[in-house]
């Protein structure tokens, strides 16, 4: 016999299915299967049953075409805007920016049509205490963002992440005092584990105990004069509870319990005399004056312990238990007790069967529960194997269900740590979820009540990339009060007047555009936020494509007045552009105190950013909130509004036209009426502007032809994606390719160099992979070029017409690189990266051809051992396939041309022209750039046709500086004495003309793109000169991009 | 270092961001169409991956392969279409008894065809899965992937995948044992 049960038999036969098991069980099986005839036929049942479940997916999917060529254009036009935004900071923003193509035509109608009728509220001077007071006050908890251990705050909308601690020691558990003024927290910073105590931001710290023992958990007393906290060894289970002054002083222990028998404050009896700790599963409570102990719930060893919390009276306890049971789900259940142990009362059952099932493995879940500051709900936090939710319930246990429609605490790296806590006013609670990324926490909050009402509801990220996020706690704060003096606010409906006349070129505001002030606005205490609005509708003037009338520019001063005892971190201005697009923050952080008892500040919203977010024709509307932070001391602060001297400037603007002009025109794709992508043509100047397609398909990626006649480009007018031509101004259109297919030629040129030919790839219904043809311009005389099964990008023809290169994936490693040759006859297809040693791979998709096009040029990364690579830039030559390293580098090399290696380091702090006999130049992108210890950096750099290099660094505060090289880097030289900058600004394309004289650039932020051309020769002369503007920067869902420059005679 | 073009991805190299798009969509639309059952669902889950993995290749350690990471961030989001496509089914649900809405289409061709090949038995006890059990079967079936990847891509314990594989055969086996006789 074997020596295996039937049930042993039974699971070893399953381990086996999945590949588990080692020899001796795989012997021990068979020697039972050969004993045991019912195990032999189990055995052989679900052997059988793969092959049947693979025969049914296979049946089912198999016969499913791929996705749709439509998935593969927008993904595709989206991604490739996509990396640089990686550090755009919100998520929302991001989604926002790359998502306008797919919903140009709802949100065009949408954006319009209430632009076009505002409702009246949004009219003239709107003045209101914001909904974001009810979740106002300072959020603290503690992260490992810095590398160890802090404690951090946050302002309730996200704003203003600061770091209080700062220490290389563990500081944690922050706890506000009652009044929101103080934190308790622990820190070894000292040596060992003891209690502190500083100021909501982060001053006058002091240390509250000195115990050789590890003192932890600090809780304060309701009436904030006393915390209570325990001390002793955690890990020898031997902690006491001791109580002390919040000064420190009159440290006391008022526990005595016996080794393994740990106890810990958990909470306060309402009129602070009593602190509640958990012992042997009961509640119990101990009298903070003479330590006197008395069990409150009797012992039970059924259910568990999970959380208490007394009543406002401090009368009444209610407490959660889970169930101890072992089907049938888990549940918890809901109690009330009188502090003097009567009349316990099972007030619900909270069974959760749908949210976690009973067979999830254990050791991912749990429950949380908070009760609201009113103690009239509390907020229950269940994690499970693989998500998490947020559920509430009345506090008599009445109406529990969850707030969300979904799982609202994702899963994340610390999916089983929940913290979370409830804003003072009950309106809001803030909690930490991996919602939006499964790799990094953030902290979110949610409105209690909305969301309530709309389970939908998603709730609003604080920060990103926080690590490790724990003890969350937010701020105790009262309810802003409004004076009982304070006037109300003028509201003035015609204080900006829809702009009709289009004579004026630049107005002095207070005249016509001006304003009323708003004066003598009263607060006292705490959070508020204040803000209001101002109208405006601008015009494009109809018979002038190149007269466009524009809101200029903004200025208001804010003046304030304060009286009240000093407070710290005091008011500040920010302003937003409609849709909600904060542009800036303004104002001042010092402290309010006698001092500075009054004083002025300024916002000046600058007419390039106003003209930035113009909409032709449209209105806009300006938003200012003015933020204070008074804290809770009887402070009033008062302020004014008024305009500055620019006030609010409406401005004729006028498109100036190139000094050296380039003589031909520029096509590209742009979404500009409803929301249809198009192919235009305009001049480099930004005049001209003509829709050459005016088809309701996608029309997109125009290429100029060699001799500058006419457009190839793509389009899904006829169901598939097909390669179409036409003459310059748009006439003559041609369908070239047809078929059930689709047919693209994405970021390469597909023209051959004498305009005869074009080069594409085209998948067919139901296949998965691209395969590449050349087609006579005509449509005729289709020749595949390359047919195995792999991917294919980077297509180019030789400069003599006589070769295609492209780049490949191995179909055995997608993850590697090849280099494919083939004659344009289809004949000789060579993959040359096979000539490469073992370890060895094709680096980049970037290549170049010989003049002669009988050599090509590409770089090799070579793994030597760990810590030692090296970069190759290799010539292959196409007479006998014969490889010539021609230089190498020991860090990375983005290019070769002609004898001198272009040398970028990853993190982009040097870049290196080494030319072959041993010198080089070298360029230090990043040294201008404000924030150099930003997360990362965007970087493009173009060669010319005769090899000369333009090179973009985009940095991480937005500023895009631009440099030029010469390709072997004898001259390099900076082209913009200032950066190009604007919130959200990212580069993502480059195109030279073919004259290399100009440059077009492709410049995209979260709301809107714009193309600019640059005359580089001109800006290497003056750097002054700015690239220039040559669409209007529309805002989503508006679209310019993939240029393409008429080649001229 | 075969991971150095996605290096190039990170920076906005749009060869590179398209050949990662060339190189997985097929694969993420595979995998997105076998949990989701759903063309049009898995075109556009496809496209919510690609573009999720792309705005976080920051993120991408290479302790798992690209692949991994990718089906990872591929399921996540499929698992999101199907609660959406829950809400909605319950939606109808309440307002199709409201409103007598009743909504009955006819199969394509395609899918006839398909209904023939198929074993309805079969099919009906994985659909009626819950996708806990579900989606460890499509993945170790269809994709032919191994205990040891699955729990990667589900960031699960490889014993609790063995475990939900073991469950959702032993279900499968029964009902075929029944549909047998």
């Amino acid at each position: 016999m074997s020596g295996i049960t039937h049930k042993q038999a039974i699971r070893l036969i399953h381990r086996r299915l999945d590949g588990l098991l080692n020899g001796n069980q795989l012997l021990s099986l068979e020697e039972h299967l050969r004993s045991c005839d019912s195990c032999r036929a189990y055995a052989a049942e679900m052997d059988l049953l793969p092959t049947r479940l693979q025969n049914e997916f296979h049946t089912r999917w198999d016969k499913k075409p791929g996705p749709s060529q439509k998935v593969t254009e927008h993904v595709m036009t989206k991604a490739r805007r996509i990396p640089m935004a990686n550090r755009i900071a919100s998520g929302i923003k991001l989604f926002a920016g790359v998502a306008a193509l797919v919903a140009l035509g709802f949100l065009i109608n949408l954006v319009f049509s209430q632009l076009r009728n505002p409702s009246p509220a949004t009219i003239g001077i709107e003045t209101a205490i914001t909904s974001t007071q009810s979740n106002s006050g300072l959020i603290a908890f503690t992260s490992t963002q810095d590398g160890n251990s802090d404690i951090y705050t946050i302002y309730s909308d996200g704003r203003g992440l600061t770091n209080l601690t700062n220490n290389p020691a563990e500081d944690v558990t922050p706890v506000w005092s009652p009044d929101g003024k103080r934190i308790a927290f622990v820190s070894n910073r000292d040596g060992n584990d003891n209690i502190y105590v500083m100021n909501a931001d982060g001053s006058e710290l002091t240390r509250l105990t000195d115990d050789t023992a590890p003192d932890t958990v600090p809780v304060w007393s309701p009436d904030g004069t006393k915390i209570a906290y325990a001390s002793g060894d955690v890990k020898k289970n031997n902690t006491n509870i001791y109580v002390m002054d919040s000064n420190g002083q009159y440290r006391r222990q008022i526990t005595d319990h016996t080794p393994k028998a740990s106890a810990w404050p958990a909470a306060w009896s309402a009129d602070s005399q009593f602190v509640l700790f958990e012992g042997r599963q009961q509640i119990i409570q101990v009298n903070v004056n003479d330590g006197n102990v008395t069990p409150i719930t009797p012992q039970t060893n059924e259910d568990i312990l999970v959380n208490y919390v007394a009543a406002n009276d401090g009368s009444i306890l209610s407490y959660l238990t889970q169930c101890n049971e072992i089907s049938g789900g888990f549940c918890y259940r809901l109690w009330l007790i009188h502090r003097d142990g009567t009349q316990q009362e099972l007030l619900a059952t909270l069974k959760t069967p749908e949210l976690c099932e009973a067979k999830q493995t254990g050791y991912w879940m749990g429950a949380f529960a908070k009760w609201s500051p009113d103690q009239t709900k509390i907020l229950f936090a269940f994690t499970c194997e693989e998500n998490g939710w947020l559920y509430i319930a009345n506090a008599n246990g009445s109406d529990f269900k969850s707030l969300t429609s979904y799982p609202i605490l994702g899963n994340g790296p610390q999916n089983e740590v929940v913290t979370f806590d409830w804003s003072s006013d009950g309106q809001s609670v803030v909690f930490m979820s991996a919602l939006d990324s499964p790799e990094s926490e953030s902290l979110y909050t949610l409105n209690v009540n909305d969301a309530l009402q709309n389970p939908d509801l998603r709730p609003i990220q604080l920060n990103t990339s926080v690590s490790q996020i724990s003890s969350v706690v937010w701020q105790p704060v009262s309810a802003p009060k409004l004076a009982d003096n304070s006037p109300n606010l003028i509201v003035d409906p015609q204080s900006c007047r829809p702009f009709s006349d289009p004579s004026f070129d630049l107005r002095p505001p207070s005249q016509l555009y001006g304003y009323e002030p708003i004066r003598g606005t009263s607060f006292i205490d705490g959070d508020f936020s204040y803000e209001f609005w101002l109208y405006c509708d601008p015009s494009l003037k109809p018979d002038d494509p190149n007269h466009y009338s524009a809101i200029a520019g903004l200025g208001i001063y804010a003046s304030w007045q304060y009286t009240g005892p000093e407070v710290k971190g005091a008011s500040q201005y920010y302003y937003e552009f409609e849709p909600n697009v904060p542009l800036g923050t303004t104002g001042w952080n010092g402290p309010l105190n006698e001092a500075s008892a009054g004083g002025k500040f300024g916002i000046d919203i600058s007419e390039t950013t106003a003209q930035a977010y113009l909409q032709q024709g449209t209105p806009i509307q300006f938003r200012v909130i003015v933020d204070s932070h008074l804290g809770q001391n009887g402070a009033t602060l008062s302020f004014d509004l008024e305009p500055t001297e620019s006030g609010l400037r409406v401005a004729d603007l006028q498109v100036n036209p190139l000094n050296d002009s380039y003589q031909g025109l520029i096509a590209f794709t742009a979404a500009i009426e409803n929301g249809n992508l198009d192919i235009y043509t305009m001049h480099p100047d930004g005049s001209g502007l003509t829709n050459l397609t005016n088809n309701p398909a996608h029309d997109v990626n125009p290429v100029w032809s060699p001799d500058g006649k006419r457009i190839a480009f793509e389009s899904d007018r006829n169901g598939f994606t097909q390669i179409f031509l036409m003459n310059s101004d748009g006439s003559n259109v041609v369908q070239v390719t047809d078929g059930e297919a689709d047919h693209l030629f994405g970021n390469s040129n597909p023209w051959s160099p004498d305009g005869s030919q074009l080069l594409f790839a085209e998948r067919g219904l139901g296949e998965e992979k691209w395969v590449i043809y050349v087609i006579d311009a005509n449509g005729n005389s289709k020749i595949r070029l390359a047919s195995e099964p792999a991917n294919y990008s980077s297509l180019s023809w030789s400069p003599n017409g006589e070769y295609i290169a492209f780049v490949s994936n191995d179909p055995h490693n997608q993850e590697v690189l090849r280099m494919n040759i083939v004659d344009i006859d289809g004949k000789n297809l060579t993959d040359i990266t096979k000539l490469l040693n073992k370890n060895e791979r094709l680096d980049s998709f970037q290549y170049g051809w010989s003049h002669d096009g009988q050599s090509i040029f590409f770089i090799a990364y070579r793994h030597i051992d760990e810590g030692r690579d090296q970069w190759i830039a290799y010539e292959a030559s196409l007479d006998n396939n014969q490889f010539m390293e021609r230089a190498i580098s020991s860090t990375p090399m983005d290019s070769w041309w002609e004898g001198t290696s272009f040398i970028r380091e990853f993190d982009l702090s040097t870049l290196t022209w080494l030319r072959s006999n041993g010198t080089y130049s070298m360029l230090k992108p990043l040294e201008h750039c404000q924030s150099a210890n930003g997360p990362q950096y965007g970087f493009l750099a173009k060669r010319s046709s005769n090899g000369n290099l333009l090179i973009s660094v985009n940095c991480p505060n937005d500023d895009i500086w631009l440099y030029y090289a010469t390709s072997d880097g004898t001259l390099i030289k900076q082209l913009l004495d200032s950066p190009l900058s604007d919130e959200d600004f990212k580069l993502s394309g480059l195109v030279w003309s073919p004259d290399d004289k100009f440059i077009a650039l492709d410049i995209f932020s979260s709301n809107r793109t714009d193309m600019y051309v640059l005359n580089v020769s001109e800006a290497l002369a003056d750097p002054s000169i700015q690239p220039l503007r040559i669409t209007l920067g529309g805002g989503a869902p508006t679209y310019y991009g993939t240029p393409s420059w008429q080649p001229t005679p | 270092m075969d991971y150095h073009w996605i290096e190039l991805c990170r920076v906005g190299d749009s060869s590179a961001i398209e050949h990662f798009v060339q190189t997985y969509q097929q694969d993420v639309y595979r995998l997105a169409l076998s949990i989701l059952d759903d063309s049009t669902e898995a075109e556009d889950a496809t496209q919510d991956s690609l573009l999720a993995a792309l705005r976080s290749l920051d993120s991408f350690r290479g302790v798992s392969s690209l692949t991994t990471w990718l089906y990872s961030i591929t399921i996540n989001i499929c698992r999101t279409h199907l609660q959406r496509r829950k809400r909605r089914e319950r939606l109808i649900k309440i307002l199709g008894g409201i409103l007598r809405i009743y909504h009955t289409r006819q199969p394509s061709v395609e899918e006839l065809a398909i209904h023939n090949e198929s074993n309805e038995t079969l099919w009906k006890a994985i659909h009626n899965m819950d996708e806990k059990h579900r989606i460890p079967i499509v993945l170790r079936y269809y994709h032919d992937l191994s205990v040891a990847e699955i729990a990667n891509i589900l960031r699960i314990p490889e014993g609790t995948v063995h475990s939900r594989l073991n469950t959702a055969r032993r279900l499968l086996h029964g009902v075929l044992k029944e549909g047998n006789s």
